[in-house]
Order: structure tokens, then sequence, then C-alpha cells
């Protein structure tokens, strides 16, 4: 069993559409209910630290979707975006 | 506001799909990501650095805007070509700073001051942030743009997610810029822009289509001038002196010509394939550079129709420097 907050990779959940199993995903929709997709996430059990947070594990698909993100009734999950680090070099010259 | 995240949800259902309803400050925080990616390279999983070298930079603004006119950039739409017809013009516009950047006469005059290069890098950093995120947010969310959440006129870099807002007022004359352009709020320019996008898509008419995209390329040039260049480098009294002093004829032999050649080369030999800024042109003046940039647009407005194939083919040629490198030594 994957522990949400212990580094979840979402490739090793099954994509069951079975009655009475809890299967949680997000979606991201916009305003209109139309899909965002391409988002880099990541989804911790939730109140655990979320980082590395720049670290993702996946993003969202054509439809807004992520994969399953918890298999566990009743478990709670904190869902991030995982916005890319950058770094800017502020030597004298460069700006 | 934008949302608060985390999101929490509780897996209480079968088959439960917690939705996430991204406002503006969220989608424009992807388009300002999508900007400075754009100018970065990747170091490690997610993790980048901003590319040093000012002409690479001014040469990747010059791919993206090329790639936003042909469509090919992400979400673009090659049903609707010709929609961001400001881009076009943008893109050689981008091609002739890196080239500035690159010429000697301004490299000698680094030795005296970095003023010009450094405004010329600022303006075009931060042009490229206002502008380029707007066409990706509406090649992505047209439905949110000017209709349904309305963001277009509601961008404002205080409403990025922290994260966002956090690079954005990291990367380079961020303190003496995003006040400058009004928080990137939208001017009334570029709303109007792109209601003319939406004209263009719409219009079957050739030569409507036409006048349509000249009118759309002329209230992105407004924008872009008026509203972000101006007040953000031109309005600078150490670049518009040091303007007026490339001007004096004791230094104009060696500074470089205001020159806007329709070409992925610097130099053109062709007078047909490039437009020279009137002698008596004072760039720091907003009217006397609109009146040049006039003049321009209606020769690149020319040269769309008479020589498409090859405006075409020199502007997948600057698309093609997407991924400009950056130098080892960067001074």
């Amino acid at each position: 069993m994957t522990q949400l907050g212990e580094g979840v990779d979402v490739s090793s959940f099954t994509d069951e559409e079975e009655e009475g199993l809890f299967r949680l995903r997000f979606i991201l929709l916009d305003g209109n209910g139309e899909a965002v997709s391409g988002v880099r996430f990541k989804t911790v059990k939730s109140g655990t630290s979320a980082d590395p947070l720049h670290l993702a594990d996946g993003e969202t698909s054509f439809n807004g979707m992520t994969p399953v993100v918890s298999r566990t009734k009743d478990e709670e999950v904190d869902f991030f975006i995982a916005w890319a680090k950058l770094e800017v070099n502020k030597g004298f010259f460069k700006v | 506001m934008s949302i608060d995240l985390p999101v929490t949800a509780k897996n209480d259902t079968n088959m439960k799909a917690e939705k996430v309803i991204c406002d503006c400050g969220l989608l424009w925080s992807l388009a300002h990501q999508f900007t400075y990616l754009r100018l970065s390279d990747e170091t490690a999983d997610n993790e980048y650095k901003l590319v040093d070298l000012f002409s690479a930079r001014a040469k990747r603004i010059a791919a993206t805007y090329a790639r936003f006119y042909l469509e090919t950039e992400d979400g673009g739409n090659p049903d609707v070509l010709g929609r961001y017809y400001w881009m076009a013009l943008g893109a050689f516009a981008s091609k002739t700073v890196g080239c500035l950047l690159d010429s000697f006469q301004l490299n000698a005059m680094y030795v005296a001051s970095k003023t010009i290069p450094r405004g010329l890098a600022q303006g075009n950093l931060w042009l490229f942030t206002d502008i380029a995120a707007s066409h990706w947010f509406y090649n992505h969310h047209r439905g949110n743009f000017q209709q349904g959440m309305m963001c277009a006129k509601n961008r404002d870099v205080n409403d990025l997610q922290d994260t966002v807002k956090s690079i954005t007022n990291d990367l380079p004359w961020a303190d003496k810029s995003i006040s400058k352009i009004n928080n990137f709020k939208p001017s009334s320019d570029i709303i109007e822009g792109f209601k003319w996008v939406e004209k263009i898509e719409n219009e079957r008419n050739p030569v409507q289509k036409r006048k349509h995209q000249l009118a759309q390329l002329l209230a992105i040039a407004e924008h872009e001038q008026g509203a972000v260049l101006q007040p953000l480098i031109y309005e600078n009294p150490d670049f518009a002196g040091w303007a007026k002093i490339q001007r004096s004829k004791w230094v104009k032999w060696m500074s470089p010509n205001y020159q806007l050649s329709f070409s992925h080369i610097c130099e053109v030999e062709d007078s047909d394939l490039k437009s020279n800024a009137p002698n008596d042109m004072q760039i720091e003046n907003y009217q006397s550079r609109m009146d040049w940039i006039g003049q321009a647009a209606e020769k690149f407005h020319g040269l769309m129709k008479r020589k498409n194939d090859y405006m075409l083919q020199e502007l997948k040629t600057v698309a093609g420097w997407v991924d400009s490198p950056d130098a080892a030594l960067v001074y």
C-alpha cells in the first residue's frame, strides 16, 4: 500500500472502476467547467509535508484528471500544484 | 484572488473526483510559468536556470513569437493561422534586439555604459512576460479570456500563486519593472488587440481579414510601445540620455542604426526587406517611435501579401531558435 506523504508513485495505481472501491482523484477545471490539462501536481496525506514540492507525482490528463491518488477509505489527501523551481543569476553583470 | 492550495479531499465516496476550480490567478500563474521556463534551461527534474545571455533570451523570445504566429506553439491551432499577426512582426523585432545586443557598436558602448543593452534586454524580457503570457492564456483558455471568468481584465501580479509570484518578483529588473507596467493589469489596447484576434478567427473574406490583421497589429503595437516599453525603459532618464548621445554627431558613426529587417539574418541588402528608422527619429519619444513603427508595419503588411512564402519561411527559421543556447561566459 502506498503511503501518501512518503512519495506517491501514481504509476503503481491501477485504474479499476469497481463498485464499492474507494478511488480518489482530483480534477482541474476552469470557470466554464473545461479541463485544465498538463498541470504538474503533487498529493500527500493531509497534513504531512509536501517538500520538495516541485518534484511532481504526475500531470493532469487531457480531461484535467489526476490518476488515482488514494485507495483508502476516509483518507484525507492534500493536492498541490508542483510549480517549477527557477534559479536566476543575480550577479553584478547579469542585471 | 487566487485559490488557496492545497485543496484537501476526503476519500469517502466510491470513485470520487474532487473538483479543483482554477481561477484567473491560477491560470495566469500557468501562463507566467510558461514564459520564464521558455527562457530557461532544465538542470534537474522540474528545476530550471534562467539563461544569462541577453541575446539568447532575445532569440528564444523571437522564436516564441514566431511559433505563436505559425500556430506551432503549445495550444496553437493551424486552422486559424494569421490571427496573431503582431507576433510575426514581433518575431522580427526581437530578432533585431538580439542583433543589436550582439553588434560590435553596442559591445563597444558596453565599455562606457551598459544602460542601452540592459535597457533593451529589460524591455524585451518584460514585454515578453506580458505579451506571451496573454497569448498562451488565449491559446489554452480562450473561453475564459474575454468571456467566462473574463481573465483578460483580471490580471494582476498580486493574484498569481505564491511560488509563481515569488519567481516573477525575482526575475531580472523586476523591482523596477513590474510597477511601471501596472502590475500586468491590461491596457485598453491589448483588450482591443484580442478583440481583433476573434474577428480574424471568424472572418472568411480575405480582404477583410487582412484589414483586421493590420488593426490587430497596430492595437498590440500601441499596447507594447505605450503601456509597456515607454514607461519601462524609454522614460528612464539614463536610457533616454544615452539615446540622445547616440544621435550626436560625435557618436552617431559608431551607434547602431535602428532598422527592422524582415529576415532571420541581421543585415539584409534588399531595401524591400527592411525598414530604416527616419534620421530624425527620437527612439525615446513615443510618437516619434510609433511613426516609424507605423511605416514598418505597412511594409511588413505588404510583404506578408506579396512575399508570403518567403515571410513564412523566415518565420519558420526564427521559430527554430526556441532552445538558443546560453553562453558559458556572460560578461
